[in-house]
């Protein structure tokens, strides 16, 4: 899917800054967040976001 | 604070027993109270204008807000008690007497426009990370 954060943004009602620093990994969105962008891509939220090897 | 002034300046305990008969106190002003025999009004006004504008400033809702804005929003003020704990720390240790007081007046909204300032800067360094993105 060929889509820039701007219009990501836009799409999921959020600032573009907050697509930004959930790519950079600096921000965690929240559960409501984390699944309306999954379903904005039509996946499950576990493919989108996944724990690292610090969370466990 | 009584016991304070009593024992650090001689011309205010004189007035507090002045208040204390019911009698006016000598030449002093009570900056910031709305009642009271001296209460200064513009003084007074503008403190509640300083704190009132400061949490409009501080905690209204942006034009862009989201989540994310609003943990900047809530990390800032965990930022800002910490800067200003120190300052308070500071001066402290570093400042006597009377002078002190003149500390306590600006520590009335020191936390709240510390957070302001802390809140605007991390936003403004926010977004010009994302322009200079754009520009690679």
């Amino acid at each position: 899917m060929n889509i820039t954060q701007g219009e990501l943004a836009e799409k999921i009602g959020v600032t573009r800054q907050a697509v930004n620093s959930i790519e950079l990994g600096k921000y965690v969105p929240s559960t409501l967040l984390a699944l309306k962008m999954a379903h904005f891509f039509g996946k499950t939220v576990e493919e989108l976001f996944m724990l690292e090897e610090g969370d466990l | 604070m009584i016991v304070v002034y009593f024992s650090m300046d001689g011309d205010l305990s004189i007035n507090y027993l002045r208040e204390l008969f019911g009698m006016e106190p000598l030449e002093s002003k009570a900056y910031f109270s709305l009642f009271g025999p001296n209460a200064d009004l513009l003084l007074t006004l503008i403190g509640i204008l300083l704190i009132v504008g400061g949490i409009f400033i501080g905690f209204s809702r942006n034009r862009e807000d989201d989540e994310f804005i609003e943990q900047l929003r809530y990390e800032s003020l965990i930022l800002s008690l910490y800067i200003n704990s120190g300052l308070m720390l500071l001066c402290l240790i570093f400042v006597w007497g009377f002078d002190f007081l003149t500390v306590m007046q600006f520590n009335v909204f020191s936390t709240l426009y510390v957070f302001i300032i802390c809140f605007y800067l991390r936003l403004y360094l926010n977004k010009r990370s994302l322009r200079n993105e754009k520009q690679d």
